[in-house]
This record gives C-alpha cells, sequence and structure tokens, in this order.
C-alpha cells in the first residue's frame, strides 16, 4: 500500500503535490538531513507514480523534481557551511603537527650527533682548504691565490657558523 | 692520559645511570598508518566531488575539493609529524653508530691535521659507542615522552576534526548519489511512469477476486507490456547498478577511513603508555584498520 495508491486525475495528483510541498516546505527549514532527505524521496516518489503522462501532470512532476533537488543541495550546502566552519581550526593543527615534526626532527638529529659530525667535517674541510692555500702561496698565480683564499674564507665561515648555532 | 680515561668512566657511569630511563616502542605501524590514512581521506573527498560532478554540481563539487585540499593538508602534516616520531625511535637505536660516525670524521680530520692517533683510541671509540648507545636510547625515550605528550591534546582534536569532515562527507556522498540518480532517471521518466501504471493495475486486478480467464488474459498483457518496458530500461539499470556500487565503495571507504583516524589517535596514546611503562606496543586496532583500508582503495582505483 502506497500512500500514492487511488490518486486519480488532475486534481488529485495536484492536491497530493501541495501536501508534498507543504512538508517539504517545513523539511527545509528545520536543521535535520534525514527528514530533507525523507521529503526528497517521498517527492521523487510521486514523479514515479503520477499518472497519465499529460502535459499538465508532467508539468507537476517537474515541480516536484525541483523541490526534491532544492532539498538534496540545500542538504550540501548545510554540510559544506560546516566543513567550512573547521578550515581554521584544521590549518592551526596541520601548522602544530608541522612545528612537532620539526622539531623532532632537531632532536633526532641531535641525537644522531650530527652537529658534532657537520663541525668536524667543517674544520677539516677548512684544515685541506688551507693546506692548498700554503701551496699556492709558494707556486700559484695572483688570481688562483685570491679563489683559494676565498674558499678558505667560504669553509672557516661555515664551520665557524656551525659551532656558533645552537 | 688519565684525564681521557676518567672521562671514559664518567660516560660509562652517566650511561649506567640512564639505563632503563625508558624503551623505545616501535613506532613502524604508527607511520605506515598516518601514510595509509591520508591516501584512505584523499581518496574519499575526491571520489565524493566527482560524485557531486557526476550529479552535475559542479561549482559545489569545486568548493569540495578546496575545502577537502585542508583535510590532506592535515594529514600531510600528520605523516610527517608521525615519521619525525619514527626519526627520534631509529636515532635513539642508533646511538653506537653515531659516536662512530664522529669517530670517523674526527679520524679523518687528525689525519689531515697529521695528529698521530695513539693505539687505545679504537678501543675508547667502541667503550664510548657502548656508553653512547644507552644514553641515545635514553634521551630518545626522554624526548619521544615529550613530544606525545605535547602533542596528545592535539591528536585528539586533530581525529575529532577529521571524523566530523567525514561525517560531512558522508552526508553529502548520499545526497550526491541521490541527485545522480535523478539524473540516471531523466531520460527515462515516461517508461517509469507508464510501469508504475501496469504495476498498479495489477495491483487492481489481484484485489477484485477470483481470477477468471478474462483477468488471466488481461495479467498476460500486463506481463508482456512490462517485459517491454523493463526492456528499455535496462541502460538505466546499469547506469544505476555502477551507481550504487560506487555508493557502496565511497561509503566503506569513508566509514574506514573514520575509523582509522580514531584508531590512530588511540595508537597514539597507546604510544605514550609504552614509552612511560617501558614496554613495546602493538595496535591490532590500528593494524587491522590499515589493512581494511589497503583492500578499499585498491578497490576505490579499479573503479
Amino acid at each position: 500500500m502506497s500512500e500514492f495508491d487511488g490518486i486519480k486525475g488532475f486534481d488529485g495528483w495536484s492536491k497530493k503535490l501541495e501536501e508534498l510541498l507543504v512538508a517539504a516546505a517545513k523539511a527545509s527549514q528545520t536543521a535535520g538531513h534525514a527528514e530533507r532527505f525523507e521529503q526528497s524521496r517521498r517527492l521523487r516518489e510521486f514523479i514515479r507514480e503520477s499518472h497519465p503522462t499529460t502535459p499538465d501532470i508532467e508539468a507537476l512532476d517537474e515541480i516536484a523534481k525541483k523541490a526534491a533537488i532544492g532539498l538534496l543541495e540545500q542538504s550540501i550546502d548545510d554540510r559544506l557551511k560546516s566543513m567550512a566552519e573547521r578550515d581554521a581550526e584544521l590549518a592551526q593543527l596541520a601548522k602544530q603537527f608541522g612545528d612537532a615534526a620539526s622539531s623532532a626532527k632537531a632532536t633526532a638529529a641531535s641525537i644522531r650527533l650530527e652537529r658534532a659530525k657537520k663541525a668536524l667535517v667543517a674544520i677539516n674541510d677548512g684544515i685541506l682548504k688551507m693546506k692548498e692555500l700554503r701551496e699556492l702561496l709558494k707556486t700559484g698565480s695572483d688570481q688562483d691565490l685570491a679563489k683559494a683564499l676565498d674558499k678558505a674564507i667560504e669553509v672557516s665561515q661555515s664551520a665557524r657558523r656551525l659551532i656558533e648555532s645552537r | 692520559m688519565r684525564s681521557r680515561s676518567a672521562w671514559i668512566s664518567c660516560v660509562v657511569f652517566v650511561a649506567a645511570l640512564v639505563q632503563g630511563c625508558g624503551t623505545l616502542p616501535d613506532t613502524g605501524s604508527f607511520a605506515d598508518a598516518s601514510v595509509q590514512l591520508r591516501s584512505a581521506l584523499a581518496s574519499s573527498g575526491t571520489a565524493v566531488a566527482g560524485e557531486l560532478d557526476r550529479a552535475k554540481q559542479e561549482q559545489r563539487a569545486r568548493t569540495l575539493r578546496e575545502l577537502w585540499a585542508r583535510v590532506n593538508t592535515a594529514a600531510d602534516a600528520m605523516v610527517a609529524y608521525s615519521e619525525s616520531v619514527g626519526g627520534i625511535v631509529s636515532a635513539g637505536k642508533a646511538g653506537g653508530e653515531s659516536v662512530r660516525q664522529v669517530a670517523d670524521a674526527g679520524a679523518k680530520l687528525a689525519d689531515a691535521a697529521k695528529i698521530v692517533l695513539g693505539p687505545s683510541i679504537p678501543g675508547a671509540v667502541q667503550l664510548l659507542a657502548e656508553a653512547y648507545s644507552k644514553i641515545a636510547e635514553a634521551r630518545a625515550a626522554r624526548a619521544l615522552d615529550e613530544a606525545l605528550q605535547n602533542m596528545q591534546p592535539a591528536v585528539g582534536r586533530v581525529s575529532e576534526l577529521v571524523a566530523l569532515q567525514l561525517d560531512d562527507l558522508h552526508g553529502i556522498l548520499v545526497a550526491s548519489s541521490e541527485l545522480v540518480d535523478i539524473e540516471i532517471e531523466k531520460p527515462y521518466s515516461k517508461e517509469i511512469s507508464y510501469l508504475s501504471q501496469l504495476r498498479q493495475q495489477r495491483r487492481a486486478l489481484y484485489e477484485t477476486g477470483p481470477l477468471t480467464a478474462a483477468i488471466g488474459q488481461q495479467l498476460q498483457q500486463l506481463d508482456a507490456a512490462e517485459r517491454t518496458i523493463l526492456a528499455k530500461l535496462e541502460p538505466m539499470q546499469k547506469d544505476r547498478s555502477a551507481a550504487q556500487e560506487r555508493l557502496k565503495n565511497a561509503r566503506a571507504l569513508i566509514a574506514t577511513a573514520r575509523q582509522g583516524v580514531m584508531d590512530w589517535s588511540a595508537a597514539h596514546y597507546q604510544l605514550l603508555g609504552a614509552v612511560r611503562a617501558g614496554r613495546t606496543v602493538e595496535p591490532r586496532a590500528l593494524l587491522q584498520t590499515i589493512t581494511e583500508l589497503r583492500d578499499l582503495l585498491k578497490r576505490a582505483r579499479e573503479l
């Protein structure tokens, strides 16, 4: 037994649609998604059951379809709005997780004694460059000497930065 | 020489003191779950936005994609955090190796500076490596405890928020599937209405009373007409079956992702407990959810 059994003619279907539209309007004003969904389902059932397929009945079907779609769209819009309301807090949390990841990476590097390793490598590089410089002082041209000095200064500075950084 | 051995003794003493200060749990499944969760969240958003496109709701699909990008960013940060937590554990477990690497760098430096190292150095390095492996483990356990404790409220909150986003995503999925169904039915409205009339007529005939020959003949005519209409509706039924399959898979994916977020949060809490109690942790619920997510993601990609 369906709520559409026994309905006949344009007047009968028109009256039924009016009843459904009142219920749909009420549902659209309430916040309940389930109720809107239920009214949308009834309107779709109306479209399937209404007959005969004359232009005036088709016009009623079109109204029912628009109302059914409207209820579903309203439901989607409300959901999108709720999602947007959480957007800023999610962004803030994402940043907090990013910061925690950076901090944990730094801790891991410190446990791995990375600064000490890097400092030793940088000082080692500095000594090697200084040795090159010493060789150039004996034999090289002015241009080579300038280049070697730049490199030596560069590695000394990077070693200093490493040692001074926390 | 005396001062060097005194220093080494001191390190060994400190290492003995810190031994037992903390145990490092295996964080591998936690990090793995984060990666699977990120894929599941991204696929869930893509599936629902695709359904909105099919429902000819392109503007709403765009809005959803924009909003879901934030969930994906949060998931990326959750993965980075999980991996960095794993980084602390692996650093803590590789303390001896770290000392050896520093010693290697030191040896190269001594070589470059033409400093001759004494024969006792390799033995001292070995001793230091053993001592530092304990210190590194204790440092890592303490750092892990601190990191997990500091982030526990954020983990709880992000899980709550992502679960709420998934609830809304599910609602959008159901509504958009209904809109897709309206689109699928659109070209067949006359046939659907006619089929409905035929079925009403059949019900009316059954209710008239005993089955006479005339009624039997009318029923046969109705059956024949219904078969004709159903044949015309076959393409619609095919589209509808495909849409229902998509809906079923997307619902399962969203539900499992939601469960995954909750399990992820619980696993984080379990990790904290494991570090403090000095025991290992095996987040079974999380591992089970990861397996389910893998299957669902595979299915979602095949559709």
